[in-house]
């Protein structure tokens, strides 16, 4: 059989093979290998969350753009590409390198699959995909791992299976809360944040999901689960940014990706900070800005604060147009 | 998961954008969706198991195709396709159902239970079979009732059952993915003895005069007392076996993962052996002492086992993997694939069977064809005028179809309602 996904499968299963018989082990085949591409398609997910977290640092300015050029959507988009191009953002940067990598992780998850071969259909579509020569003596791999059977779900395994389900919802939950955007709870009018409510219980619910999938999945993918998270958990704490403590529950903050200070002016204000005030000092119309990361003497015009809306997440400042 | 995670972190990141960014962006989601949506489907588990059963009810018997897939296991009328009637122990048509559907034989056990092996048809007329979680289920061949309608589970085994069941007079021999063979009591289902290998048992295990030969995906194939259980010898085939042995000529014919065709003699000497292209899975069959099989690139092999396995042809008929035992009669060879197609050969020389109009005579149906070839003949008692083969699909909208032997005419089709 040869077809694109063979491009891609093939090497894979050929891999992870050779891995196997290098460590004469399954659960380590899995581990290395999983760290392997994720390790070759480092330069991509770098790409993308360098420019999610430009994007990030870009939303005030943003948001400041879209309440004065409300009227004016031509404007807008001259204005919101100038800002890009201010921090040598592609909008798009952060999805076409996803495009490239998504092929590969489907590509990871399969190989897997069909290397363990849990079932006849499994085992019979594993002919024909070797690459290197020799690999035919090695299969089936050896799928059992401390009394643990990678190719079936945690329940037909010792209870101490379950262990996989439990690691793989702590570890994907650890990474969702890291790979979250900071987002208010409140929008710049102090309506709640529809987009930041959603956030903030899909990085709850899906952990969840990925737990309870991994019930029913082989251990092997299980094992794949986790050890993906983990590498994701090490390359997002590298940025420096994620603060430890927002992964408790009763953490305040909408997500725990806390965004890079903005960027800082002559006078030692954040440069958006010393614009705001510019544009006062000019008689620029109303701007209404959550500054998340500032802390500040000022504090919310009471007059200005529409009523019946919660506490707004960061402190805004609302300026009257005069 | 991260995938889902940075790209909503993107979309939330973009919701500011413009209407033309947005335009872009919903065009890469779209990009990415179709991408995940040609990937690699799931594979599924097996392929049915078709078999041909002769039931007997009263002074009557009736040959059927019984087929085990899925959740379900089936009877079907060989001459016409249609579902075999429901008949009660006065072998008479049970009452149509309210709706005024005929009731027609469909075994469906409570629990989801998978099947995937051939159905035992016993003396008594009690069907014999086992479900992919080893219950075992005995079903009454002409009203479909189960003794024990939750089936009886094997004490103490873990793993599936993937392969067919073996029987003797006393024993019923069950092979697990979970590493062993166990010999169950034939009356009580209790376990007599337990044998462990390295890894998991798919094949058939074939019982020849007193000895139990099986083969495991731990690259043995393995010869034990059948009564006791006690190994005779083991024998290194250098790869996984999937296959039954093939006894012949007091000889077991056998293929493995290592791209070798094996002769072995009954007390386990290699005496020749033969390389194939890829793996062989199924089992040969043997006709005039030539021996016919097939591997997992779409080659079949024409060998002679009275010349020290020379060959006497070789030919690539598909282009995706040829499981099951090619069907070999009178000077045709049938042979069906993973590619969805069937295909007529001359035996003498493997050469494409011609049709009418002068092309290669080759029939394609819409799933992958893993299952056994049915042999219909009219003088088994059915009501046809010519023998038909009946191929059977994992595609559950054409299951089953018939064709005639000589010429490749469609007869009939059959998909799971």
């Amino acid at each position: 059989m040869f077809d694109f996904w063979s491009l891609i499968l093939n090497p894979f299963i050929t891999v992870l093979t050779l891995l196997y018989q290098l460590f004469n082990s399954s659960v380590l085949a899995i581990i290395m290998f999983t760290v392997l591409i994720r390790l070759l398609t480092y330069p991509l997910t770098a790409q993308q969350t360098r420019s999610s977290k430009a994007m990030s640092e870009m939303q005030p300015e943003l948001k400041r753009l879209q309440e004065k050029h409300k009227n004016d959507r031509e404007k807008l988009a001259q204005e919101q590409m100038a800002l890009y191009r201010k921090y040598g953002v592609n909008p798009l940067g952060g999805c076409l390198p996803l495009l490239i990598q998504f092929p590969i992780w489907i590509g990871l998850y399969q190989a897997i699959n069909h290397a363990l071969a849990s079932t006849p259909l499994q085992l019979i579509d594993l002919s024909g995909r070797f690459l290197v020569g020799g690999l035919d003596q090695l299969v089936p791999l050896n799928n059992v791992w401390l009394g643990i059977d990678l190719t079936q779900a945690p329940q037909a395994n010792p209870a101490y299976a379950l262990i996989f389900p439990v690691l793989v919802l702590i570890t994907s939950y650890v990474q969702s809360k890291m790979i979250t955007p900071a987002t208010p709870a409140t929008d710049a009018d102090g309506r709640p944040n529809q987009a930041a409510a959603m956030t903030q219980s899909m990085t709850t619910i899906m952990p969840i999901m990925m737990g309870m999938f991994s019930l029913s999945f082989s251990v092997g993918l299980s094992v794949y689960f986790v050890v993906s998270n983990v590498m994701g958990i090490i390359q997002y704490s590298r940025n420096g940014t994620f603060k430890w403590s927002s992964l408790l529950p009763f953490s305040t903050r909408s997500s725990g990706n806390k965004p890079a200070p903005l960027p800082v002016g002559p006078s030692g204000k954040s440069t958006l900070k010393a614009k705001l005030e510019a544009e006062r000092a000019a008689g620029v119309g109303s701007s209404t800005v959550t500054v998340d990361d500032e802390p500040s003497s000022e504090t919310s015009t009471p007059e200005a604060k529409p009523k019946n809306q919660p506490p707004k997440a960061g402190k805004t400042k609302t300026k009257p147009a005069r | 998961m991260t995938l889902f995670l940075i790209l909503r972190s993107n979309v939330l990141n973009i919701r500011v954008l413009s209407a033309r960014r947005w335009l872009l962006s919903a065009s890469a989601i779209l990009v990415l969706l179709v991408v995940a949506a040609c990937g690699p489907a799931p594979l599924g588990t097996g392929w049915p198991s078709v078999s041909l059963i002769k039931s007997v009810c009263g002074d009557t018997s009736s040959l059927n195709v019984m087929i085990s897939y899925m959740d379900r296991i089936v009877q079907v009328n060989p001459a016409d396709g249609k579902s075999s009637p429901l008949l009660n122990s006065d072998c008479e048509p049970r009452p149509p159902e309210s709706d005024g559907k005929p009731r027609v034989w469909d075994f469906r056990p409570s629990g989801g239970k998978q099947f995937y092996t051939t159905p035992l048809l016993l003396q008594d007329n009690t069907l014999l079979v086992i479900a992919n979680d080893q219950h075992i289920f005995r079903i009454d061949a002409t009203t479909a009732r189960a003794e024990d309608a939750d089936g009886a589970a094997i004490d103490g085994r873990t793993g599936h059952a993937v392969t067919d069941l073996a029987v003797s007079d006393d024993l019923i021999y069950v092979g697990l993915s979970a590493k062993d063979v166990v010999a169950l009591e034939r009356d009580t289902l209790d376990v007599r003895w337990t044998f462990e290998t390295e890894h998991g048992v798919w094949g058939k295990p074939l019982l020849q005069d007193g000895v139990l030969y099986f083969s495991s995906l731990d690259h043995y194939l393995y010869a034990v007392d059948a009564e006791l259980g006690e190994l005779k010898w083991k024998l290194d085939l250098e790869g996984a076996v999937t296959g039954m042995p093939l006894y012949a000529n007091d000889r077991l014919y056998i293929g493995s993962f290592a791209r070798k065709l094996f002769e072995i003699s009954l007390d386990g000497e290699i005496v020749n052996q033969y390389s194939t292209v890829d793996w062989v899975w199924g089992t040969p069959t043997i006709q005039d002492d030539i021996l016919y099989f097939a591997d997992l690139g779409g080659y079949v092999y024409a060998l002679d086992t009275a010349a020290n396995l020379s060959e006497v042809w070789k030919q690539q008929v598909a282009t995706r993997a040829i499981r099951p035992s090619p069907l070999v009669t009178g000077d045709t060879l049938i042979v069906v694939s993973r590619d969805h197609k069937i295909y007529w050969r001359n035996r003498a020389d493997g050469s494409p069977i011609l049709d009418a109009e002068g092309n290669p005579l080759v029939r394609e149906l819409q799933g992958e064809i893993l299952s056994d070839i049915l042999l219909v003949q009219p003088e088994d008692g059915v009501n046809i005028t010519k023998p038909y083969i009946i191929v059977s699909t994992t595609s559950p909208s054409q299951l089953l179809a018939a064709y005639t032997l000589d010429n490749g005419e469609s007869k009939w089709s059959y998909s799971y309602q």
